[in-house]
């Protein structure tokens, strides 16, 4: 017996489909062992996820609420992506994102939230820009590998936010006659600040409104642009691009600044939306996940809506999960790595024909 | 050569052939590749197989050489029958190959490159593996430093290197995919006495070619191949090179183009002692200077890497000069961008057209617009008319005969030859004043080969300056006004074709000879 591979020189477009389709499936079925050994039954398990994640109507909303910076983040990774650029740091200009919107709304505590709203949006995803814009630079000036300083610089970031929620931002609490600082948190911002949501659910629209608009926004730009029509060049072939005056730094660096302002938005969005204040568990991976996301949607709004939306459900179910199975957290964070093994895997598949021969 | 001749005279029995394909098929998607053909090697014979591009001749051998797996077929070696599904089983029943796309690593030594599976020693191979390049170079001329990393060498070099990786494992089935495109008459004449050589040891030799002449300087056999069939297997001794140029593209060829008599402008291109390093630092264009003027082909003609490449890139602006100037029509352009130096009527013809010439995932239609998106009519505002873009390709689809199903079908599924008609219409179409063609027939079929140097010559008829680098020296010679011969980043000699004789040329491209200022044609 032996394996053969072969590059394909066509991918049928229903069978790049299908295969993104079986990838998923095949993460459901790998994980399914997992739950086995823990001695719960995976199909009682499947069945309890996508129940509470779509078939309540708290779930159903609140699959959205995490559906929204997810599809911030992913629509802007898979422009970068587009130019063959690998950013691995959204979580870090999503953060950044945040903390500018928490610095806008503690120093203008008064504003009103016509004014407040949008300017930290706009902060945001300047913040979120600018934390993206070195790691383009940096590799079109001195070749420095992508993905390493786009992820190091989340690092860089998280560690400056734990120090400011630990020190310089910490809440002053008042008990009796005493201030002194307690939990390594913040201060709530003022109400002006706070995003509205719909009716009773959580879903701040504000930011639904904008990451629809990201989704659609990045397929219009890289389709019909002429910047767009750059970056498609430049990470097809770097070298044509060089030979036809595109500028790697001007083309890397516009889709950074696009990516990490997303990310930056999705970062509002979760701190002005959802928590109000930070505390050290602000994070919840939205940068990372939504790696996996761009890979399985693409620049198509249909495929990132789909995608963002079940892997929202799947972060829904999985806290039901927790606590009707009584599974450890890691569980949905394994399954999610197993999605984006099996993606990868797919994609492999996409971009080679394998044969078994004997 | 008695003892030859009665080999190849008496059909000999079916065990003593070493190759022998019998109906073989390979389909791809929407093109039939291999259909149903037959092949057969003999030992102590050279087998050209001639074909045009996407004839099906390397698809063939790729077969053989374990590379593709036949849809259909059988393949007996030696009179056994054999699966071969791996470059690896192929290298152990004796198949070696020279392809002519290099397989090699890039990042690599040549000697590191050589070690890669081919190595006896477990222990320090390298030793062993320079010491018997050495042999090699002695033995066959083949010389090439073992410590240069691959991506440092011209393709002419990595072509040199594949040659010794299947010597070097001693195979006694090789296959030649075009072996001479890069090698100066000297060397090709080299290559040949290895090829008789190794016949005359009783090894068979497949030699993919599509330069009819080479057919009948080497080859014992010929077989011919189109649009995935065999046309035919001759004896090379009772054909003819115009019944093989029929049987090949299945019309009648001119061999002679017309060269009208085109009187030469004013200078277009000059370049004044110029300097520029090689992507190891090293000088590579040292000190060159010339002018080419409108109505004038100005040929460089040189064994690969002795300052071509780097001179073409400095004029077209991807690679910065040390020293020196380049004016263009009066303008000094002398490191300036691409973009700019294009504006001013510069088109490229890039050596290596799958790296620097398309972008292969996107349409036809957008590799159209690669040099012109960013202006009028392509650019409203920041958006693209795409109704326009797909106008615009189909006409020049239509113009420069491109055989594509639709602008919409990504650039990387077209032909060797439809892909140089594609950036040849990008790049001429808007009748630039000067066209650098650096190897604009390297790897295409006669079919091909003939309509690019039409619109050369039409582009000179027109009044264009042409600098034409090719490492083809009759196309040199046949399409140029004057030729420069490039050394070791030199312009050692220019010449008129018609007052220059291959042979002295040919001592040029090797150093042996050089010109004085006065000598040169001006």
């Amino acid at each position: 017996m032996r394996v053969i591979v072969r590059k394909r020189v066509v991918v049928p477009r229903r069978f790049a489909l299908a295969v993104r389709i079986g990838s998923v499936v095949l993460a459901l079925l790998a994980v399914a062992v997992i739950f086995y050994a823990y001695g719960v039954n995976p199909l009682d398990v499947y069945r309890s996820i996508f129940f509470n994640a779509f078939g309540t109507k708290v779930g159903l909303t609140e699959t959205i609420v995490r559906m929204m910076p997810l599809l911030l983040v992913s629509a802007g990774l898979a422009l970068v992506f587009k130019t063959g650029f690998w950013n691995i740091g959204a979580e870090g200009q999503l953060l950044v994102g945040a903390m500018a919107a928490y610095v806008v709304a503690r120093t203008f505590p008064d504003a009103s939230s016509i004014a407040l709203i949008p300017s930290m949006f706009l902060v945001g995803f300047a913040a979120g820009a600018a934390w993206g814009i070195p790691p383009a630079v940096l590799k079109a000036k001195l070749n420095v590998n992508d993905v390493i300083s786009t992820l190091m610089l989340y690092y860089v970031i998280y560690w400056v936010f734990q120090h400011l929620i630990h020190g310089p931002w910490k809440a002053r609490e008042r008990v009796g006659q005493l201030t002194y600082g307690g939990f390594a948190h913040t201060e709530i911002i003022s109400k002006n600040a706070w995003l509205p949501v719909i009716g009773e659910t959580r879903i701040h629209w504000p930011t639904l409104i904008l990451s629809i608009l990201a989704a659609v926004g990045v397929y219009v730009f890289l389709n019909y642009t002429t910047a767009g029509y750059e970056m498609k060049v430049v990470g097809d072939n770097p070298e044509a691009a060089r030979a036809a005056g595109i500028s790697y730094l001007r083309t890397v660096t516009l889709a950074m600044i696009i990516s990490g302002g997303l990310a930056g938005l999705a970062g509002v969005g979760e701190f002005a939306g959802i928590q109000h204040r930070f505390t050290p568990e602000f994070l919840s991976g939205y940068g990372f996940t939504g790696i996996i996301t761009a890979w399985l949607g693409g620049v198509n709004p249909i495929g990132l809506l789909i995608a963002n939306f079940l892997f929202g459900g799947l972060l829904v179910g999985g806290q039901y999960i927790m606590i009707d199975y009584k599974l450890p957290i890691g569980v949905v964070d394994m399954f999610n790595g197993a999605v984006l093994f099996f993606v990868l895997a797919g994609d492999f598949l996409l971009r080679y024909r394998i044969q078994l021969r004997r | 050569m008695a003892s030859e001749a009665t080999a190849v005279a008496s059909e000999p029995r079916e065990t003593d052939l070493l190759v022998k394909m019998v109906s073989i098929v390979k389909r791809f998607p929407g093109v039939l590749a291999n259909d149903h053909v037959n092949f057969e090697l003999r030992p102590g014979e050279v087998h050209a197989l001639l074909g045009e591009n996407g004839a099906g001749k390397t698809t063939l051998m790729n077969i053989l050489y374990g590379i593709y797996y036949p849809d259909g077929g059988e393949i007996y070696v030696r009179g056994r029958r054999v699966e071969i599904r791996s470059p690896r089983d192929a290298m152990s029943l004796g198949i070696g190959m020279v392809h002519q796309h290099f397989m090699l690593v890039d990042r690599h030594t040549v000697a590191e490159n050589i070690a890669l599976g081919y190595a006896e020693s477990l222990l320090n191979p390298l030793k062993e593996i320079k010491e018997r390049l050495r042999e090699f170079a002695e033995k066959y001329g083949l010389k090439v430093d073992p410590d240069a990393y691959i991506w440092q060498l011209s393709a002419g070099e990595q072509q040199r290197v594949e040659i010794i990786k299947a010597l070097y494992h001693g195979a006694d089935i090789l296959i030649l995919d075009e072996p001479t495109s890069v090698l100066t008459p000297q060397e090709t004449r080299e290559l040949f006495k290895i090829i008789k050589r190794m016949r005359d040891e009783g090894k068979g030799i497949i030699f993919i070619t599509h330069k009819l002449d080479e057919v009948f300087e080497v080859a014992d056999r010929v077989t011919v191949m189109r649009r995935g069939k065999v046309v035919g297997t001759l004896k090379a001794s009772e054909t003819t090179k115009e019944e093989l140029a029929r049987m090949m593209v299945g019309r009648e060829v001119l061999f002679r183009l017309e060269k009208e008599r085109v009187s030469r402008g004013k200078p277009v291109l000059e370049v004044e002692n110029l300097h520029a390093l090689n992507d190891r630092g090293l000088p590579a264009v040292r000190g060159v200077s010339f002018r080419v003027h409108e109505g004038e082909i100005f040929g460089i003609a040189g064994v690969a890497g002795n300052g071509q490449r780097e001179l073409a890139e400095v004029v077209v602006g991807l690679r910065k000069a040390t020293a020196g100037r380049v004016l263009i029509d009066g303008v000094d352009v002398t490191n300036k961008s691409p973009r700019f130096i294009a504006s001013r009527g510069v088109a490229h013809i890039p050596e290596e057209r799958l790296r620097h010439g398309i972008v292969p995932n996107l349409s036809v239609a957008e590799n159209l617009i690669l040099k012109d998106y960013y202006k009028e009519p392509y650019r409203r505002g920041l958006l693209l008319d795409h109704s326009k873009v797909i106008e615009d390709a189909e006409r020049l689809i239509n113009k420069f005969d491109i055989v594509t199903p639709s602008p919409l079908t990504p650039a990387k599924l077209l032909s060797g030859g439809n892909i140089q008609r594609l950036i040849c219409a990008r790049e001429l179409h808007k009748e630039p004043r000067l066209i650098v063609a650096a190897h604009p027939t390297y790897g295409l079929d006669v079919g091909a080969t003939e309509y690019i140097r039409r619109i050369l010559l039409e582009q000179r008829k027109r009044g264009a300056a042409v600098l034409l680098i090719s490492e083809d020296l009759e196309e040199v010679l046949q399409l140029s006004d004057r030729v420069g011969v490039m050394f070791n980043g030199e312009i050692v000699g220019i010449v008129r074709p018609e007052e220059a004789s291959i042979e002295e040329i040919g001592l040029m491209m090797a150093g042996a000879r050089r010109l004085a200022r006065e000598e040169m044609a001006s």
